[in-house]
C-alpha cells in the first residue's frame, strides 16, 4: 500500500470538546477560541494592556 | 517587501537616558549598543512635545481606537514628578479627546514614592515594576554602582503599589537559570500583581546567553509552569497565557510570542524614532531608524524597512522556523533574539530549542480533546447529503457552541442568579441541562447576550426549565421576553405587564405562585413515523430568520400544521429518501412564519438555531418537503462551517447568484445557496416524474445549470481553503450526471428564459 495514498480517517477541528467539561470549568481560552469562530464580528478578544515588557 | 504598513499602537517614549541602578544585565547600557552615551539624559520639553503632537496625527489619520504609551528609561522616574508631570498631562490632552490611551510607566521601583504614586493616580498611569524575583534572585543582578542591594526599597514600592491596585499594572522579571524557579515564582506571586513577565535575558547567536544545559531556559520556566498550574493559576503569567492562547489560535499577549506584526515604535529622549528596544543587544546602532519627531511623521517611520521586516508573521521567518510545529505560539521568538552576523535575523531564535520544548511542553499538558468530522461524513456531506451519523456529528459541535456561548453569557453580572442554579444542575442533572440547552433558539439568545442585544437575566428561565425536566426543586425570579415567560423546551406563560415572575420547580411540576391566573401555552409537537419536533410558537428568541414569526397558533392551526407535516415527511421518506436520515437525527423544530405578503412561500434557517426551520404555511405537502429538505441544507452547512474552514473568511469576492438577485453573494453565501440548491435541483429531478404539470421538468433544468454555475464560480474564486475545493468537487461530483440527464427542448427553453430574466433582474436590482 503506497501510504501517500491512505486517506486521513478524520477532518480535524480546532474547536475543543466541552461536551464533558461542566460548565462552571469552562476556561476563557477555549471559551474564546469558539467565540472567535461563531462571533467573528464580536471583540471577544482584547489585549489587556501593552505587549510591550521589556525590563529596566 | 511587498507589505502594506501597519499603524502603530504602542509607543515607548524615553523619558530618561540614565539609571540609578546599575544593573549588568541591562541590555541599555551592557549590550552591543552604546547610542545612550550620545543622548540626552532626559527628554526636553519641546522634544515632548512633538512626540505628542506625531502620536496625535497619527492615531487621527488612522482611526485608531486606542493606543499604548509607555514611559520608560532607563529610569524615567528620574526625570522628576515636575517634567513627567507635564509630559503626562500633554499626553492626555493631546490623545484622551481622540481615542482610548493606555498610559503606563515602567521602573525599576527604587524611586517610587506616594508623591510619584499620586501623580499617577491622578493622570491614571498604570506602573509596572522591575523585579528579578526574591533577594537572593534580584540582587544577582539589580544593585546600585556601589554594589548595594535595591531589594528592600523595591519591594517597599511595591507594597505601596498594592495599596492602590487600579495602577498596578505587573511585575517583570528577568529570567536567570542560576536563580531557584520556584523561590522567583513565589516570591513575586506573593505580591500579588496583576501579571507578571518573564523575560529571557536579551542575547544573540553572537553573545549567546549562559546555558548550563541544552534548553535550561525551557527547563527553568516548566518548573516554574508546573507550580503555577497545581496553584490554580494565582497570578496571570503573561508568557504561559500567550502560549495557551496562541496555541487555541488567539493571539499572543507579549511581542516575544506569537505571529502578530509588530506595532511598536520607540521615541528616544532627542527625538529619534527607534524600531524596538530589544535590538540594542544585536549591534551598535541596530534599532536607529535615521528618523525623528521634528521632522518625519510616524507614517515615514512604519514604512522603514526595519520596522516593516518585523510585520511579515509566518512569511518573514527563516524555513526553520516557518517548518516548526510549534511556530504560531513562538513565532519566531523575539526579533532580536535571531540575530547572528552573517545572516542577519533571517535565523531562529537563540533561545529556539527553549521555546520549543516549553510550547510542547505546555500544549501537551494542556491538551483538550477536540472535535472532528470523520472523512466518511464530510464525504456524505459534501455529496450534498448525510445519515444519522454524519448529522448527529454536527449536532455534538453545536453542542460544545451552545456551552461556550452559555459560559460566556453566565459571566454577566444579570445572569448571576441563573447561572448559579444551571452549573449546579449541569454537575448533577447534565442530560436534563443537555435537553434545554440543545433546544436551538438557546444558541440564538446567548448570541444576542454576547452582542449586548439581549437579557441575560433569561438565563434563569434556561434554568429553570432545566430544573423543571430534571425534577430538581428550584424557586428563581424568572423574565419576560417579547410578553412571555418562557421556559425553553415546555411553553411559556402569558406575561401581560410584568417584567419578572417567581418561579417555583418541584418534582417536574411549575408554577408562578405570583400570578397564579397567567395563561400557559404549552410546546406542542408535529409528529411523523420515526420523527417528532417542536411546533415553536412560543419562543421569544424565534424571530431570526428574516420573515415575521407567527404568534400562538390556534388548535386549528397547529392541527393543520401536523397534517402537512406528516404528508409532507411521507413525500421525502417515500420520493427523496437520501434526506430523511439526516433530517431525523437533525431536525428539532419548526417555526411557522406569517404568509407573506404577496403570496408565495417563505422559508428560512438561521445560523444560530441548529434544528430549526422556519416556514410558512406551505400550499402543499410536496412544497414543505422541499422547503424543509432546503433549510435543512443550510443547517447542516451552517453548522459543518461552525467546525472546519472551507472558505477564507478574509476573502472579499462577491459573486452573482440567481437565487439572491438584489445583490452579488459573499462566497459563504454562495456555498450555501449552492448547497442548498443542490438539494432543490434534485427534488426536481425526482419530482417531475411523478405528478408533474411541466414546471418540475423546468425547475430542474433551471436549478441544475445555475447550480452548476455558481459551483464553476466557486472553484474559480480562489477563496476556497483545500478542505473547501475538496468539498466543492464532491458537490461537483453529485452535480454532474443530472447535467446528462435528457429535459424536454420546451422546459429547456423555458429554463434559459427564467436564468436570463434573473440576470436581467439582478442587473436591474444593482443599477
Amino acid at each position: 500500500m503506497n501510504i501517500t495514498d491512505e486517506k486521513q480517517s478524520e477532518v480535524p477541528s480546532n474547536v475543543t470538546d466541552l461536551r464533558d467539561i461542566p460548565l462552571s470549568h469552562v476556561s476563557d481560552l477555549d471559551r474564546e477560541s469558539i467565540l472567535r469562530r461563531v462571533l467573528p464580528d464580536t471583540p471577544v478578544e482584547r489585549v489587556p494592556v501593552a505587549r510591550f515588557n521589556s525590563s529596566i | 517587501m511587498n507589505v502594506p504598513a501597519v499603524p502603530f499602537r504602542q509607543f515607548v517614549l524615553k523619558v530618561h537616558s540614565r539609571c540609578d541602578l546599575a544593573c549588568d544585565h541591562c541590555y541599555v547600557y551592557e549590550h552591543a549598543d552604546q547610542s545612550w552615551r550620545r543622548r540626552p539624559a532626559v527628554m526636553a520639553d519641546e522634544t515632548a512635545t512633538w512626540a505628542v503632537t506625531r502620536i496625535a496625527e497619527h492615531v487621527k489619520s488612522h482611526g485608531l481606537g486606542q493606543v499604548h504609551v509607555v514611559l520608560h528609561g532607563g529610569e524615567p522616574l528620574l526625570a522628576g514628578r515636575g517634567r513627567l508631570g507635564r509630559l503626562i498631562a500633554e499626553l492626555r490632552g493631546g490623545l484622551d479627546e481622540l481615542c482610548a490611551l493606555d498610559l503606563r510607566v515602567h521602573t525599576n521601583g527604587t524611586l517610587l514614592d506616594d508623591r510619584f504614586l499620586d501623580l499617577f493616580e491622578e493622570h491614571d498611569v498604570k506602573v509596572g515594576v522591575s523585579l528579578d524575583g526574591d533577594r537572593a534572585a534580584n540582587d544577582r543582578h539589580r544593585r546600585y554602582a556601589d554594589g548595594r542591594s535595591s531589594y528592600d526599597r523595591v519591594v517597599r514600592a511595591v507594597e505601596r503599589l498594592r495599596r492602590r491596585p487600579r495602577l498596578y499594572a505587573g511585575l517583570l522579571c528577568t529570567i536567570d537559570v542560576a536563580n531557584d524557579p520556584v523561590a522567583v515564582y513565589r516570591a513575586l506571586a506573593d505580591l500579588e500583581p496583576p501579571c507578571v513577565d518573564f523575560l529571557l535575558p536579551h542575547a544573540t547567536w553572537d553573545s549567546p546567553p549562559p546555558r548550563p544545559a541544552p534548553t535550561a531556559y525551557a527547563d527553568w520556566l516548566i518548573e516554574i509552569f508546573e507550580l503555577w498550574s497545581a496553584e490554580g493559576r494565582r497570578v496571570p503569567v503573561r508568557m504561559f497565557e500567550s502560549i495557551l492562547r496562541t496555541s487555541r489560535g488567539g493571539t499572543s499577549l507579549t511581542e516575544s510570542l506569537g505571529l502578530e506584526p509588530a506595532d511598536l515604535v520607540v521615541i528616544e529622549t532627542d527625538g529619534s524614532y527607534e524600531q524596538a528596544d530589544s535590538l540594542k543587544a544585536a549591534y551598535d546602532g541596530a534599532p536607529a531608524t535615521g528618523l525623528d519627531v521634528f521632522r518625519h511623521d510616524l507614517d515615514t517611520v512604519a514604512r522603514h524597512t526595519g520596522v516593516l521586516a518585523r510585520q511579515q508573521g509566518l512569511g518573514g521567518l527563516c524555513d526553520t522556523c516557518r517548518a516548526c510545529p510549534v511556530v504560531d505560539s513562538c513565532g519566531g521568538g523575539l526579533y532580536a533574539h535571531r540575530y547572528r552576523t552573517g545572516s542577519g535575523f533571517a535565523n531562529p531564535s537563540v533561545y529556539s530549542a527553549d521555546l520549543f520544548a516549553l510550547i510542547t511542553h505546555v500544549r501537551r499538558r494542556t491538551a483538550m480533546p477536540t472535535h472532528s468530522v470523520p472523512a466518511a461524513a464530510m464525504d456524505a456531506l459534501s455529496a450534498g447529503y448525510g445519515g444519522e451519523e454524519d448529522v448527529r456529528c454536527l449536532a455534538a459541535a453545536q453542542r460544545t457552541m451552545r456551552r461556550a456561548l452559555l459560559s460566556g453569557v453566565g459571566a454577566q453580572e444579570s445572569a448571576a442568579a441563573g447561572w448559579e442554579l444551571i452549573t449546579r444542575l449541569d454537575a448533577g442533572h447534565r442530560e436534563a441541562v443537555d435537553a434545554v440547552l440543545d433546544h436551538p433558539y438557546v444558541r440564538e439568545w446567548a448570541v444576542r447576550c454576547l452582542r449586548h442585544d439581549g437579557d441575560p437575566a433569561y438565563l434563569a428561565n434556561i434554568a429553570g426549565a432545566a430544573a423543571v425536566r430534571a425534577g430538581v426543586a428550584a424557586d428563581l425570579v424568572i423574565t419576560a421576553v417579547d410578553g412571555v415567560f418562557h421556559l425553553p423546551t415546555l411553553g411559556a406563560f402569558e406575561a401581560g405587564r410584568a417584567a419578572t415572575a417567581r418561579l417555583v420547580a418541584e418534582s417536574g411540576r411549575f408554577s408562578l405562585p405570583d400570578m397564579p391566573d397567567a395563561a400557559w401555552r404549552p410546546a406542542r409537537r408535529l409528529t411523523a413515523p420515526g420523527l417528532s419536533v417542536v411546533l415553536e410558537d412560543t419562543d421569544p428568541h424565534r424571530h431570526c430568520h428574516g420573515h415575521p414569526a407567527s404568534g400562538r397558533l390556534t388548535e386549528a392551526e397547529a392541527a393543520e400544521w401536523q397534517r402537512v407535516f406528516a404528508e409532507a415527511w411521507a413525500v421525502i421518506e417515500s420520493d427523496h429518501p437520501a434526506y430523511a436520515p439526516g433530517l431525523r437525527a437533525g431536525l428539532t423544530t419548526l417555526v411557522p412564519l406569517d404568509p407573506p405578503e404577496g403570496g408565495g412561500s417563505a422559508s428560512s434557517a438561521a445560523r444560530n438555531a441548529f434544528g430549526a426551520v422556519a416556514v410558512a404555511p406551505p400550499a402543499d405537502p410536496a412544497t414543505l418537503a422541499l422547503l424543509l429538505i432546503h433549510e435543512f441544507q443550510h443547517v447542516k452547512l451552517g453548522a459543518l462551517f461552525d467546525l472546519v474552514d472551507l472558505y477564507d473568511p478574509a476573502h472579499t469576492g462577491l459573486y452573482y447568484a440567481p437565487w439572491r438577485r438584489e445583490s452579488p453573494r459573499p462566497i459563504e453565501a454562495l456555498l450555501q445557496g449552492v448547497y442548498a440548491h443542490l438539494a432543490v435541483t434534485d427534488f426536481w429531478r425526482v419530482r417531475r416524474h411523478l405528478r408533474d404539470d411541466g414546471t418540475g421538468e423546468v425547475q430542474f433544468a433551471l436549478w441544475r445549470e445555475q447550480t452548476a454555475r455558481a459551483i464553476d464560480d466557486l472553484d474559480g474564486s480562489g477563496g476556497l481553503t483545500p478542505l473547501g475545493t475538496r468539498f466543492v468537487a464532491g458537490l461537483r461530483r453529485t452535480l454532474e450526471p443530472w447535467l446528462d440527464e435528457p429535459v424536454s427542448g420546451r422546459a429547456a427553453a423555458a429554463a434559459a428564459e427564467l436564468a436570463e430574466r434573473y440576470r436581467a433582474e439582478s442587473a436591474a436590482l444593482r443599477s
